[in-house]
């Protein structure tokens, strides 16, 4: 009976490649009809297809022309018993490792074993189903059912096989929550829907995978400040720095800036992709005019959904980095300081008007304490002389004319002198120095042999030894005869 | 050190012979008086003996003169930074150097140290009594004529210095003539003063 099969069969295939044209129709990948339920087998990619509209032709042709060949052929079509159809085992296959990373690639596909004859296969749709954490149930990953047609299946031996990949399912980088994920097929063949079984894991073939997945958190690089050293509060200053999600996830950064005291004074968040990430202090309004003078500081978070961190990163995570320092906004306008010295011989002891010429850049009256200080060899910015200052929106020399600036330990050193204000002036200074350039005098004393003062020192040290004799010698008596 | 510092050295240690010079001058009487007495004199017995006045106004001219001495080198040496740069009167009490009364406060200072050192050597015991400055020329023979000698040193004081202040008022302009000159005037007071123990330890051989 078998041998009987077998020649009817090859007999039968004969037939049909020794017919490549018949009444005008074309048997194979060319050929006309539906094609509804053909498909290509990964086993026999060579042969030729038949279609079934051509099958039916040529069977009644049969009919009608070579009538005992067609009874032959519905008795052997006939012999087919749908009662020995086996449902075919599929399993999971996956050969990577099973902690993956959310963007790590899976190559995850499925292989199906269909122990059928090829005239009783059926059609096999495949989805992939996942428990993702933190759900109870499973849910379908793949949006596109996977078939397997009855002539896909290669044959190795007695097992007749196909192995196919999710080509839309590639890692688990859209993945919410990471932890564990359970993965198993749903498999179909039309009459029948089973799960591949969880007992059935070897690997690489899995019934039920499970995975753990794990968030590869986001990282910063290069995160800097781009302004001058100390900028005015509004000149342009930005935060810059490089962002980037191993899991290519959209990041959501945002940037602290923090008061001189450590106070968060500002935070503002940028949903960005991996790349630069700017925030412009124009842009948000960080600085204005209250802020300058004042030193700030600041630091990241970057969240990808999952994972959030900091940056810079630390410990405790309370490093920060420094800036802006703020430059203090000038009221001041001065310029031009100036000695002018009693005496062009510059004497320690001589009267110098020190002056400097000072306005104020806002439109109004301010009256400022302005001290005046010298440096010698001898004194390092010693205050010599203090006034309160009116100081107005129109240029104006001030001067501190003073006597007391040097002493004898001064002579014969070069001098410089200081104004200090308690207001910024235009170098965002609270003093302006000068160096004079004319050294003090090496004269000692400041009055002459032939002067009064000298004169009435000389005569008491004259006379003062004469009476301190006579005193002592009255009191003692040492001199006095008998 | 310079010639102006070496002279310092010279007028210390002529002093000091000076002093050294009086005591030789007494324990020579000393021994001579027990030589012929043949036995054993005590200082403090002998040197009220050996004491005889030189007259009050001799003794408060040249008291005068001893006190201008010290200040006189007080005004040569400390008062300008030629001799001593960092140990003068100016560097060290600028304040005080620098005020209207600067200068006679200095000599003050100067006349007060001699003072203490006169009215101190009272306080001396009797066989010291010789070192009391108040009595120097009681154990010396002096004629009239040594004696206004030795009162010229008052003088020759009060131009030394004189000259000690102008050099102050022009400073730093300085005359080296014009210093060695106040030098040599307090040279001469001082011989003048020690010039009786000079002349005792001389002739009394």
């Amino acid at each position: 009976m078998k041998k009987a099969l077998v020649v009817t069969l090859v007999l039968l295939l004969s037939l049909l490649l020794a017919l490549p044209v018949h009444g005008g129709e074309v048997l194979g990948p060319g050929g006309g009809g539906d094609g509804g339920d053909g498909g290509d087998s990964s086993s026999s990619s060579s042969r030729s297809k038949l279609t079934l509209d051509n099958f039916v032709r040529y069977l009644e042709s049969w009919q009608k022309d070579k009538p005992t060949e067609y009874q032959y052929m519905v008795k052997l079509l006939s012999t087919g018993n749908p009662e020995s159809y086996q449902t075919p085992n599929v399993w999971l296959q996956y050969g990577g490792n099973q902690t993956v990373s959310r963007n790590e690639p899976l190559n995850l596909g499925f292989y199906v074993q269909n122990p059928n004859p090829l005239d009783l296969r059926r059609t096999v749709f495949v989805d992939l189903e996942a428990k993702l954490p933190g759900e109870t149930k499973y849910q379908k990953l793949n949006q596109y059912t996977q078939a397997v047609q009855p002539f896909d299946y290669a044959e190795k031996g007695k097992v007749n096989w196909t192995a196919k990949i999710w080509p839309e399912f590639a890692s688990f980088s859209d993945l919410e929550k990471v932890g564990d994920v359970r993965l198993r097929v749903l498999v179909s063949d039309g009459s029948n829907k089973w799960y591949s079984s969880a007992s059935g894991n070897s690997h690489p073939y899995y019934g039920e995978l499970l995975l753990n997945v794990t968030n590869s958190p986001p990282e910063m690089v290069n995160a800097s400040l781009i302004c001058s050293e100390s900028p005015r509060y509004n000149d342009p200053i930005e935060y810059v720095a490089t962002v980037w999600d191993p899991d290519g996830d959209l990041m959501n950064v945002t940037l602290h800036i923090l008061d001189d005291k450590g106070w968060e004074m500002r935070n503002e968040t940028q949903d960005v992709k991996s790349g630069q990430v700017r925030f412009k202090a124009a842009q948000y309004g960080f600085f204005g005019e209250p802020d300058a003078g004042k030193n700030y500081s600041y630091y990241y978070t970057i969240g990808d959904g999952i994972d959030t961190v900091c940056y810079p990163p630390s410990e405790d995570g309370n490093a920060t980095l420094e800036g802006p320092r703020i430059r203090s906004t000038p009221k001041l306008w001065v310029e031009t300081p100036h000695v002018e010295p009693e005496d062009d011989n510059y004497y320690y002891w001589g009267e110098y008007n020190f002056s400097l010429e000072m306005r104020n850049q806002e439109p109004y009256n301010m009256e400022i304490p302005v001290t005046l200080k010298i440096r010698t060899e001898d004194k390092n910015w010693k205050p010599v002389a203090k006034r309160t200052v009116l100081v107005t929106p129109d240029s104006k020399r001030e001067y501190f004319p003073t006597s007391d600036a040097f002493d004898v330990l001064d002579r014969g050193s070069p001098f410089s002198f200081r104004f200090e204000y308690p207001e910024y002036d235009q170098n965002n200074s609270m003093s302006i120095d000068m160096q004079w350039e004319t050294p003090l005098n090496q004269r000692l004393m400041k009055n002459g042999l032939a002067s009064v003062p000298i004169v009435i020192n000389l005569l008491l040290l004259m006379v003062l030894p004469l009476l301190g004799g006579i005193f002592i010698e009255r009191w003692m008596g040492k001199g006095r005869m008998g | 050190m310079n010639p102006m510092q070496a002279s310092f050295v010279a007028i210390v240690l002529l002093l000091l012979l000076g002093c050294g010079a009086h005591l030789l001058n007494v324990r020579r009487i000393h021994s001579r008086v027990e030589r012929l007495e043949n036995k054993a004199v005590p200082m403090e017995k002998l040197l009220p003996d050996l004491y005889s006045c030189q007259g009050s106004n001799f003794n408060s001219l040249v008291l005068a003169a001893w006190i201008l001495l010290l200040a006189a080198m007080a005004f040569l040496y400390l008062l300008t930074p030629a001799v001593f740069s960092n140990g003068n009167y100016f560097m060290k009490l600028p304040s005080l150097a620098s005020s209207w009364v600067g200068l006679v406060i200095f000599g003050l200072l100067g006349y007060l140290i001699m003072i203490l050192v006169i009215v101190g050597g009272e306080k001396l015991p009797e066989s010291c009594r010789c070192f009391r400055l108040a009595e120097l020329y009681g154990y010396y023979t002096l004629s009239r004529n040594e004696k206004r000698v030795m009162i010229a040193a008052i003088p020759l004081l009060w131009i030394s210095i004189l000259i000690s202040t102008h050099m102050a008022t022009v400073y730093p302009e300085l005359w080296a003539a014009e210093w060695w000159t106040a030098f040599l005037l307090l040279l001469a007071s001082l011989v003048l003063l020690i010039w009786p123990v000079a002349k005792e330890m001389l002739e009394g051989r």
